[in-house]
């Protein structure tokens, strides 16, 4: 049970979502879909005395812009999965959301903002956005300020969020070409132990994975190195290439470093084959 | 001897009783209930696996809001004599020490009760022991088996030198000889991991000390006249002052085995408050429980043809620490259990029980049958891969034969079967022939796609004399006015449906419909004293007995009805509601109404109880040493074969079960649809604790399971369809011919799983022993390129 | 801390829940779970682990199926519930209950408000689903008892009924 005296406040607009954050600073949380940090507060893992629900603030739309779509913080795993403009611009995220696990129950309440404001390193949403190029609009007392999704992962459960600031919405570049994707679980009901985003840029003849779970925080690994003068990928050295790269990687209670290190390369290799046979059919 | 019934009665399957109630929420589970008034108490434990406790300062949570009372270890002494144990050890040669309900100046785990708090509600309640300030002082503590038994080993329990808490050398034969002089000989090391039962609804207890000085505690257990035993003894309370009510369980497999600290505390923390008191395991509490963390050393002597000569071995079990919720009871059986199945004259196993800074076990499912099954069907096939002989084939070549029983296997006196049919049976309906030329074309295509094969011996019925753990119950069996029936029975579901088995029985023996027949459990003002739920022994003891008391009731209904009939006693037929002879019959509820109205007023109805109980005691087991010194403490033995699929990542060592087929054996079969139940149930337990479920713990001491995203268990996607089979061997020394289901499909999942991941490795010359096999293990074990 | 500290925050929310309303007064920590269970006496939802991961708790809300010991029910004041004592919505059984009765699908039943509500949600969607896909749309509910087997061939059922004209 929640054993501090939590106070609820639902705030109708960002500013007093803000007010509420910068006055009870340590003493508040922003409440989400609940479904991570609600636990947390029943298992006093996290103590609070007021709860900023983000509810009443309209934050949970997915609009279309020229270039990018704009994701409410408060967008659910479900809404993603079944937005029609999602479908077509961050394809990705349609297909991260459908991974994740817990259930159509967690995926109608748990949201992709506050599973990145969790910044847990075992988890899908971190790394997807990384890859994706995505932006996080923090509204904070002063205002909105954007930061580059690989700015915002700080390391484990740290984030770039500051005293006052919440997440208001995500922004994802449209999605131009096909990526590929694999996700590593030890089991249905294991948190992801490595996920790998490949995405490939013909044009600019870019190529690279992102690797979640594998570190505290997601990284990109170039494989530029590893296209030939024609453009093609030699997938059998990606392995070795991401290997050298996860030098200090994630541990928890599911699978310690050295397994995230094991199988990484494999999981990258997975993904990228996946995105190179997808462009062959 | 033989005295099953051969006309054991042919119920009709009917669904399962109270579906409607839970199907729409309507069943009572023991969180349901709260009376007005109801207070909640919340416990605080040690964080630490071994301190002793300085001082214990209450005051600070005496002041918090809602408090109404607090309670120390050292307050409860006054309060509460010593808990005793459900199984008590030393009954065995083990060692023994003082329990309290509370610690009082030692813990000796983490989540060792130290104080207790009731309050308004759970989260003031818990808010207040939070604010106990508790002085300790960290003492050394052992976790790891090696370390318990290391020379100048931190003691768990002082006073006893070391921490092995009990030995127990089993023996048949001359292993030593058989052994030298086998032609080959082959040995390997097993470590089984701690993992628990996890029932989906955790323990919980309401207790109400009236005014009256009438104690009711409402309990999730599976023991609920234990319950009141040990009320009664550690509070000073004469039985008949208190009630306990098991209530409707959701899951138990032996986690709710009787002698946790909780249920004393909650009625003493009533008595204190002059309120109802409730508590309700967290999953953060119930997953501090553990069971069977085994280590087992085997080694099997064998021939040319695959014909084994001896086995010998160790097994060490980690225990935790001792505690009156006897878990380390699964110690028995762990050793006992060899050499399973097959026909092993020379066998010797030490058993050996260690204690640790780790919590308690309890009871689970398999109990202590899942490590040495593994180890020993991992054996036989080492023995097959040694001389190149198929699995199936070195497993026939050694089964003690159809026509050996009854039939002594070391410390089991085995009572019927036929082991090679049911191998054989499984071997057709999972088409081994054909899983095999697959495997030939997966491993062609570099694929590491394995085929296990493992049959389980499934010792039921338990019956310790000296202990609580006994495989004999009590049924009564009532008619009212109307022809109703009332079963009252000292056995309880864990919401496995044998109440429902148990009206179908007693309904059949009177040819009712089985609406017509309620079924009391659990009440202990209502029940006759039973031992509740344990070792798969519910219909075998509880349901026999209402036949049995049924067949005493039915023969003064006839005599009844013959009287009120005009026609002889002797062949009257009950069915179809009605008691009917070739010339007259009259309605079974007319019977029962005139014996209460008529009895005594009319000449020949003079026998108006038309109530019996009766006791059904386990015909197979011994309680001393037969003139070779043979004991059997397990008088039933279910078996069942197993096959499996499995594919293995060689890059994430991550395991997929493709295939599982199972034939089972329990004896004649009451309700065929809720054995098959028991099986799939078990065999998923199985391949969850052969594949991920896992208690981890630091090197501290200290648990890091917290919740199920942390002990993961199997969800519906991580497992196939199961295929299943039966077979029929009824026990001869059962009234209706049953063993015992409930613990079936476990040890050999496990068993076949492991087979089959290790057939997989066999191309990379890798073989893993280390269970769980989960993925990282696995992968470990591929790359290292060897035995782990 | 000499006086104890004043009552917690709270709050009275409005819930229509299975079609009734009610106005109930709650602390602001308390989960919707809870609300459900004991100041609205509706026992039939479960709670299993509190930490979203066993299904027990499942209720719909605004006719979404959530984990109800992940909400604070300060949170859904005001909103459309149906809890497992809904689920039939007026009849005996709804034919999914049916069909877990029949198949045997359930044991002891403490998993059931998950199971159910997971399995209208996926037949709602997808009126012929195959195994792989009724195992995934179960996965966020925990039984400990079943072996999943006769639960699956429940869905196929109830699929199979519901599909009849």
């Amino acid at each position: 049970m929640i054993r501090t005296d939590l106070r609820y406040h639902r705030p109708d607009t960002p500013e007093q979502a803000s007010a509420h954050l910068a006055a009870h600073g340590d003493d508040a949380v922003v409440l989400g879909g609940g479904t991570l940090l609600v636990p947390m507060l029943g298992r006093a893992e996290v103590t609070a005395r007021h709860a900023v629900d983000l509810r009443g603030l309209g934050l949970d739309t997915v609009t279309e812009h020229a270039g990018h779509v704009e994701i409410g913080a408060m967008t659910t795993y479900h809404r993603v999965h079944t937005s029609p403009v999602l479908a077509r611009r961050a394809p990705l995220l349609v297909r991260m959301a459908a991974g994740i696990t817990g259930g159509e129950q967690i995926r109608n309440l748990g949201t992709i903002g506050g599973s990145a404001c969790h910044a847990n390193p075992s988890s899908d949403v971190p790394a997807v956005l990384v890859a994706l190029g995505a932006t996080l609009r923090l509204h904070g007392p002063a205002g909105h300020r954007d930061v580059a999704a690989a700015d915002f992962f700080r390391g484990a459960f740290a984030t770039d969020l500051a005293a006052g600031e919440f997440l208001a919405s995500l922004r994802v570049p449209h999605q131009h070409h096909r990526a590929g994707y694999h996700k590593l679980t030890l089991c249905e009901g294991s948190w992801p132990i490595v996920t790998a985003v490949a995405t490939l840029d013909p044009e600019r003849r870019g190529a690279e994975v992102t690797v979640g779970a594998a570190k505290a925080v997601p990284m990109r690994i170039p494989l530029t190195t590893l296209l030939d003068d024609a453009g093609r990928l030699d997938v059998g050295g990606i392995e070795a290439l991401v290997r050298h790269r996860i030098d200090d990687p994630w541990s928890d209670v599911l699978a310690d470093g050295s397994y995230r290190r094991a199988v990484a390369g494999a999981v990258c290799r997975r993904a990228v084959a996946e995105l190179l046979e997808g462009a062959n059919r | 001897m033989a005295s099953t019934d051969l006309a054991a009665p042919r119920v009709e399957q009917t669904r399962r009783r109270d579906g409607d109630l839970m199907l729409t929420g309507r069943a009572e589970y023991l969180d349901d209930l709260e009376p007005a008034g109801t207070l909640h108490m919340a416990v605080l434990r040690s964080p630490h696996p071994h301190a002793r406790l300085r001082a214990v300062d209450a005051a600070p949570a005496r002041r918090c809001r809602g408090v109404r009372a607090v309670v120390t270890g050292t307050d409860a002494l006054e309060l509460a004599g010593p808990l005793p144990h459900t199984f008590d050890p030393t009954g065995v040669g083990g060692r023994t020490a003082d329990f309290r309900v509370l610690a009082v100046d030692e813990v000796r785990f983490v989540g060792d009760p130290v104080a207790v708090v009731v309050a308004d509600s759970l989260a003031d309640a818990e808010a207040a022991a939070e604010a106990i300030r508790v002085d300790y002082e960290e003492l050394p503590a052992v976790v790891e088996l090696d370390d318990a038994l290391a020379e100048s080993a931190p003691l768990v329990f002082a006073d006893w030198g070391e921490n092995v808490m009990l030995r127990l050398p089993y023996s048949a034969g001359d292993a030593d000889a058989a052994m030298a002089r086998s032609p080959h000989v082959l040995r390997d090391e097993f470590r089984f991991q701690r993992y628990q039962a996890a029932p989906l609804e955790p323990r919980g207890y309401l207790a109400d000390w009236a005014a009256s000085g009438k104690l009711t505690v409402h309990a999730s257990t599976q023991n609920p006249h234990m319950v009141r035993a040990t009320l009664s003894r550690v509070l000073d309370v004469p039985e008949a002052r208190i009630r306990v009510v098991a209530t409707r369980l959701g899951g138990a497999f032996g986690h709710k085995f009787a002698g946790y600290p909780e249920e004393v505390l909650v009625c003493l923390l009533s008595r204190a408050v002059g309120a109802p008191v409730k508590w309700v395991e967290s999953r953060a509490e119930a997953l501090l429980v553990g069971a069977r963390e085994f280590a087992i050393d085997l080694a099997v002597g064998f021939d040319d043809t695959g014909r084994i000569l001896a086995v010998q071995g160790r097994v060490l079990g980690n225990i935790g620490c001792l505690s009156t919720w006897s878990g380390w009871g699964m110690m028995l059986p762990a050793g006992m259990l060899m050499p399973g199945p097959y026909d092993i004259p020379h066998c010797a196993i030490d058993t050996v029980a260690v204690v640790t800074n780790k919590p308690p076990w309890n009871g689970a499912r398999g109990y202590g049958k899942e490590a040495p099954t593994l180890a020993l069907e991992r054996m036989v096939d080492l023995v097959a891969e040694h001389l190149a002989l198929d699995p199936v084939r070195v497993r026939m070549r050694n089964f003690v034969p159809p026509d050996a029983f009854p039939y002594w296997s070391m410390a089991k006196h085995l009572d019927s079967g036929d082991y090679p049919g049911a191998l054989t049976k499984v071997v057709r309906l999972s088409d081994y022939d054909r899983c095999r030329e697959r495997q030939r074309a997966a491993r062609a295509e570099g694929r590491l796609h394995g085929v296990g094969v493992a049959f389980e011996l499934s010792p039921e019925g338990a019956d310790f004399a000296g202990s609580y753990a006994r495989g004999f119950d009590t049924s009564t069996v009532r008619v009212s006015p109307t022809g109703g029936i009332t079963v009252l029975t000292g056995v309880t579901s864990p919401g496995t449906g044998n109440e429902t088995s148990i009206a179908a029985l007693v309904a059949t023996a009177f040819g009712l419909p089985v609406d017509t027949v309620s079924v009391v459990q659990g009440d202990t003002d209502a029940c006759p004293v039973g031992f509740g739920n344990s070792s798969s022994r519910s219909l075998t003891a509880g349901g026999a007995a209402a036949v049995r008391a049924a067949r005493t009731v039915r023969e003064r209904m006839a005599r009844a009805a013959a009287v009120v009939l005009g026609v002889p006693a002797d062949g009257l037929i009950f069915a179809g509601g009605q008691i009917a002879s070739d010339t007259a019959r009259i309605g079974f509820a007319e019977v029962a109404d005139q014996v209460y109205r008529n009895a005594y007023a009319i000449p020949g109805l003079d026998e108006p109880l038309l109530e019996a109980t009766a006791v059904v005691r386990p015909l197979n087991s011994s309680y001393l040493p037969d003139e070779q010194g043979r004991m059997s403490g397990y008088p039933n033995y279910s078996y069942s074969a197993h096959v499996c699929v499995v594919d293995v990542d060689a890059e994430t060592g991550r395991v997929v079960v493709l295939e599982y087929t199972a034939v089972d054996d329990c004896g004649v079969r009451i309700s065929p649809v809720f054995v098959a139940g028991q099986l799939y149930g078990g065999i998923v337990m199985g391949v969850g604790g052969a594949l991920f479920e896992q208690l981890p713990f630091d090197a501290a001491g200290r648990p890091l399971a917290r919740t199920f995203k942390h002990y993961l268990v199997p969800r519906a996607a991580d497992v196939p369809d199961i295929r299943l089979g039966h077979q029929v061997t009824p026990s001869p020394f059962t009234l209706l011919g049953t063993k015992g289901a409930g613990e079936s499909g476990l040890s050999g999942a496990v068993a076949c799983v492991a087979n089959a991941v290790n057939d997989a490795l066999r191309p990379l010359g890798v073989r893993i022993h280390r269970m769980p096999l989960s993925a990282p293990r696995v992968l470990a074990a591929i790359r290292s390129g060897g035995a782990t | 801390m000499t006086e104890p500290a004043p009552p917690p925050p709270g709050r009275t929310i409005r819930l229509r829940v299975n079609g009734t309303e009610h106005t109930v007064a709650i602390e602001d920590r308390e989960l919707l779970v809870d609300v459900i269970r004991r100041r609205l006496a509706m026992t039939g939802t479960h709670a299993g682990c509190y930490g979203g991961d066993c299904g027990a708790c499942t209720v719909t809300v605004n006719g979404a199926i959530v984990k109800s010991c992940l909400m604070l029910a300060a949170s859904v004041d005001g909103a459309e519930i149906t809890t497992i004592e809904g689920f039939s919505g007026g009849a005996d059984l709804d034919p999914i209950q049916e069909a877990f009765w029949a198949e045997d699908g359930f044991q002891c039943g403490f998993c059931l408000p998950g199971q159910l509500f997971a399995t209208r949600d996926l037949l709602d969607r997808d009126p012929d689903p195959d195994d792989d896909v009724i195992r995934g749309a179960l996965s966020g509910n925990i039984c400990r008892c079943t072996g999943y087997v006769a639960m699956v061939r429940a869905v196929r059922t109830a699929a199979r009924e519901r599909r009849a004209p």
